[in-house]
């Protein structure tokens, strides 16, 4: 787990967030996405990035930023509650714990543990619209 | 949610990369396209965070997001009030300057 002294990352962020950097690209099929997480030594380059064109980055990468804490909708008494969604409420992907760069500092395995990341590849930052599990998961409770 | 064929979760090495962002972007595109953008078929609404709170009804989410916004204009600061109803939630606030919806064609 997590050196709870240390800032705990968000592993579902925006660009735009404090220390943000990308830790894996949203592949999979359009139908069903997965996360395919990077080696340390795959760093995307502008280059990459300018080919997005008019695509929201995060439909494309997944971020991971330094958490809001209290200024993110998602976070509740202390803890990421949508890390907590995602465990309860959906299926495991994979059968190994994904090898991930930020897992040290990752917030929902340090709250959650590896039940979040048998499921995390199949989260995507900016959910599909429509009723899919994702969606329904993202909503935060209140 | 349909379960993956693959129950291995991925790595990419740099070499890899290049190839898999490429072929990431076209499925992200085709994502953007198969979305129900409703009546106006084809326009993509871009930016569409609001900054806000739930409202009980439309009608005081219209007054509070009046309200807000008149009174972020007593600071200087030009807000777009809007009020959205995403499922069972009525949004109302106010899309910063640069963050106003914005339809485009594909």
């Amino acid at each position: 787990m997590a050196d709870r002294a240390a800032p705990l990352s968000c592993p579902s962020a925006q660009p735009d967030m404090v220390d943000a950097r990308i830790f894996g690209v949203v592949a999979g099929s359009a139908e069903e996405p997965r996360i395919a997480y990077l080696k340390a030594e795959a760093a995307v380059t502008d280059e990459m990035l300018e080919g997005l064109g008019d695509l929201n980055p995060t439909q494309v990468f997944r971020y991971a930023a330094r958490c809001e804490e209290s200024r993110c909708a998602q976070y509740s008494n202390g803890c990421c509650s949508l890390g907590q969604r995602i465990a309860e409420m959906l299926p495991e992907v994979t059968d190994s714990l994904p090898s991930c760069q930020i897992r040290p500092s990752c917030r929902w395995y340090a709250e959650v543990g590896r039940p979040a990341c048998l499921r995390c590849p199949q989260v995507m930052t900016l959910v599909p619209s429509g009723g899919s599990a994702l969606a329904r998961v993202a909503v935060p409770e209140g | 949610m349909a379960l993956s064929s693959t129950r291995k979760p991925s790595l990419v090495s740099a070499r890899e990369l290049p190839k898999l962002v490429s072929a990431a972007v076209k499925a992200a595109s085709a994502r953007v396209q198969g979305a129900d953008t409703g009546p106006s078929s084809g326009a993509l609404v871009l930016k569409w965070e609001l900054v806000g709170r739930r409202a009980r009804s439309l009608a005081q989410g219209e007054e509070l997001a009046a309200a807000i916004t008149a009174e972020l204009g007593k600071s200087g600061f030009k807000a777009q009030p809007a009020v959205l109803g995403v499922g069972k939630e009525i949004i109302c606030g106010f899309f910063e300057p640069p963050n106003v919806p914005l339809a485009r064609d594909l």
